[in-house]
């Protein structure tokens, strides 16, 4: 059985929104780091990541997330999640996430806090 | 004789010849001013009667001027009405009891009703009539259809004598008037109380009724039409197709001027015309004078509004067969709020937020329609009204807007239906969603609620509070009720007692009862009782699935099923989840193990969910891999490592076992 992630992503000038559904594993974590690598080359460094369409996700896949945030923080930029379920957001805290990025309960919350 | 003699004679001669003529003169004179009076008299009584639309006025001028122009001694009028064979006395002079009766019985009576028929007026002379008439002149003259004159005996300086000749037809040129005159009135009035009888008969009319001319402008109006055009005045005159257009009914204005145009009926049904506040059914028919010429039309408007205002408000919430009742009650429903007992009926689906992630959005929200649909019917079927949808479940009300003496028994039915029906759900779609529900009954607050932007038929009170209660406590499968709904149906269904619970929000402990069925299924339930209970013997689950990326979800889809089956909330079960797929991944990864296969037993016990994962890899030394996790945490490597702390987070108790025959993972989750 494949779970395949759904990733739509928009953009501005400053920002990068991912909307992602679906399995967030290893490959579906892939998928995630190669829009924002391509977006961090056009100059976007600024990301916000909604969830709400995301119920489960590995370790392996928030491992590479690890890595986009690290890359987006050396830039100088921010990256947000929003609409985490509580289990995700839990999961992120004891791996540190949150340390390093943040988690808003809203769309519009984490645009604003990563725009400013 | 001499000459003076002679002389003398002729002058006497002369004399008398002139007296003789002046004799003759004054007789000549008398006769003239006697025609000029009659002559005037019936100018003047021509006028008098000519004038009056009304048949008593009419009569009163004219028989004393009849009388009096033939100088009769005495008189009476009859009168005959349409489509009645009696003369009835209008009036008289100078006659006597004795004589009137005389005059309405045979032979007297008789020959009135020929000279009726005939039109000829008739001279009778003394002894003709016998009885208290047969001393008297008589004169009858017809009043053309309308009645007759009889005027008696003729009064002269000679005493009384017959009419002459002048006479009829003096009162032949009268009575004709006066007929001509009686006809008018009759018909005038006859016209009057047609009038007044269709005005009644359209007033008391509930639908409007507007009629106009043939260029479209309103003459009539009755006044429902007040009622409906509400705020609008001075309907007379106007154009009836503007005043539609300017109340929203666009489409009755169109089809008015099309029937002015070409003189066809037309019908508007509501549906067609809901614009502003009105909504309206017309009916549009031609007015045609007796000729069959078109002289304007008639609109009758039905005015549904209130009805539809009505069935609108409750179509999407009740019974075409309630909404019809609401409409026909004498009263409507309390909208700003009323207390009234019902039966509460709260079903929450279980399960079905698991296949969310499998079957995305659309193919989601396909299958909950799909499922309410089936589920909404039934309440109904039964004449419940449904209150709203909460999540995966929604609220259901027996006895409100509308009571029925059983609404309790139907609410129960409608749960042991809505139970069965989520079995063929499940056949149909291969779903495996389970269905909780809970049932109270009692006094609520049941109205309109909500802001005036947004207002909802709902019901609120501590009962409404409780079914939601009981349906939260429910296991899948169990229909929970409280005591008020078994004590009316334990007669009729079969129940098992829950005991007394404490539920949240309500002080006081509650006896509980499981709805199991219909009479005779509660014993059959008993002997499986421990099946559905899961009392004594906790349920297992086996999984065996191969070591592949991905495979893990088929693990967390069987962890989602048993975690609703036992009743774990939510958050629960999607930690118990992503603990599983921390250690699948983990075992996929590194356990290399020889037959590329994984075992899972779930067992549900009375208090809690163990997992067993195990494998048949090389095995690991255990302590080993927690102190270099450790050390590489700390040393600030946050991509890998955590599968095990995030077990041991999200999971109660975590106890692992490896050697070189395997490893054995169990994870706990505790109720």
């Amino acid at each position: 059985m494949n779970e395949t992630l759904q990733l739509r992503v928009e953009r501005d000038e400053k920002v990068g929104v991912l909307d992602v559904s679906g399995y967030i594993n290893n490959m579906g974590g892939e998928q995630i780091a190669d829009a924002c690598n391509g977006m961090i080359d056009e100059g976007v460094h600024c990301f916000l990541i909604d969830l709400s369409g995301c119920k489960i996700v590995n370790s392996i896949g928030i491992s590479i997330l690890i890595e986009i945030i690290e890359k987006v923080n050396e830039l100088g930029g921010k990256l947000g999640f929003c609409c985490v379920t509580p289990t995700i957001a839990k999961t992120f805290r004891i791996m540190g996430l949150l340390q390093h990025c943040t988690i808003h309960d809203s769309r519009e919350e984490g645009l604003q806090q990563v725009s400013s | 004789m001499s000459k003076r003699e002679r002389r003398q004679n002729a002058e006497n001669i002369e004399a008398e010849r002139s007296e003789q003529l002046s004799q003759e003169l004054r007789e000549t004179d008398f006769l003239l001013n006697q025609k000029i009076l009659q002559l005037e008299t019936l100018y003047q009584a021509g006028l008098n009667i000519g004038s009056s639309l009304e048949i008593g006025q009419i009569v009163d001028e004219f028989l004393p001027q009849a009388i009096s122009m033939v100088d009769a001694r005495a008189g009476f009028l009859l009168r005959k009405e349409r489509g009645q064979r009696e003369l009835v006395l209008e009036d008289q002079t100078n006659m006597n009891q004795e004589q009137l009766e005389l005059a309405c019985c045979a032979p007297f009576e008789g020959r009135l009703r020929t000279l009726l028929r005939t039109g000829k007026t008739l001279v009778l002379a003394q002894g003709e009539i016998p009885g208290a008439l047969v001393d008297r002149h008589i004169l009858a003259v017809p009043l053309g259809r309308e009645g007759i004159l009889v005027v008696l005996d003729k009064e002269t300086r000679a005493g009384v004598q017959a009419f002459s000749e002048a006479d009829v037809r003096l009162l032949e040129l009268i009575c004709r008037q006066a007929g001509v005159a009686l006809a008018n009135a009759r018909l005038y009035r006859d016209m009057e109380e047609e009038k007044n009888l269709n005005q009644s008969i359209v007033s008391s009319i509930a639908n409007g009724v507007v009629s106009t001319d043939l260029r479209g402008r309103i003459v009539r109006v009755n006044p429902a039409v007040e009622r409906i055009f509400v705020g609008e005045e001075n309907f007379l005159g106007r154009s009836c197709a503007q005043l539609l257009r300017q109340s929203g009914c666009k489409h009755i204005a169109a089809a008015v001027q099309a029937s002015l145009r070409d003189g066809e009926s037309r019908q508007i049904d509501a549906e067609n015309e809901r614009a502003g506040s009105l909504s309206l059914n017309a009916m549009i028919s031609s007015l045609l004078d007796a000729d069959g010429n078109m002289q304007g039309l008639v609109i009758t408007l039905e005015d549904l509004t209130e009805h539809h205002r009505m069935r609108s408000m409750f179509k999407q919430y009740a019974s075409d067969q309630v909404v019809d009742l609401l409409i026909a009650a004498d009263s409507p429903p309390a909208l700003g709020g009323e207390n009234r007992e019902v039966t509460i009926l709260f079903v929450d689906l279980v399960g079905s937020t698991g296949l969310l992630e499998e079957v995305g959005a659309e193919e989601m929200v396909h299958l909950l329609n799909d499922c309410f649909t089936r589920l909404v019917d039934i309440v109904f079927r039964y004449n419940g009204t449904l209150d709203k949808y909460i999540g995966d479940g929604f609220l259901a009300v027996y006895g409100a807007p509308v009571a029925f003496d059983d609404d309790v028994e139907r609410a129960a039915r409608s749960a042991m239906d809505i139970r069965e029906e989520m079995k063929r759900f499940n056949q149909a779609n291969r779903t495996n969603w389970g269905i909780k529900i809970g049932l109270s009954r009692g006094m609520v607050t049941a109205g309109n609620i909500g802001s005036l932007r947004r207002m909802e038929y709902t019901v609120i009170g501590p009962m409404v509070v409780l079914g939601a209660r009981l349906c939260d406590r429910a296991r899948s499968g169990q229909i929970l009720v409280e005591s008020n709904v078994h004590e009316v149906l334990h007669e009729k269904l079969d129940f098992l007692s829950e005991g007394h619970q404490i539920f949240k929000g309500i002080r006081e402990p509650i006896e509980i009862y499981q709805l199991i069925g219909l009479p005779g299924t509660g014993a059959r339930l008993e002997n499986s009782k421990r099946e559905l209970a899961m009392e004594e013997k906790p349920a297992k689950v086996d999984l065996d699935i191969p070591m592949v990326p991905d495979m893990e979800l088929t693990a967390t889809h069987t962890a989602e099923a048993v975690g609703h089956f036992m009743g774990l909330d939510e958050e629960k079960i999607e930690e118990v989840k992503m603990a599983l797929i921390e250690a699948c991944i983990n075992a996929i990864e590194h356990s290399q193990s020889k037959d590329g296969r994984l075992h899972i037993d779930f067992d549900v016990s009375e208090d809690a969910l163990t997992i067993v994962i195990s494998d048949r890899g090389h095995g690991f030394e255990v302590e080993a891999v927690r102190e270099k996790m450790r050390l590489r945490r700390e040393s600030g490597q946050r991509k890998r490592g955590w599968g095990l702390q995030l077990m041991e987070e999200l999971m109660d108790r975590v106890d692992l076992q490896s050697d070189s025959n395997g490893t054995t993972l169990t994870l706990v989750k505790n109720r």
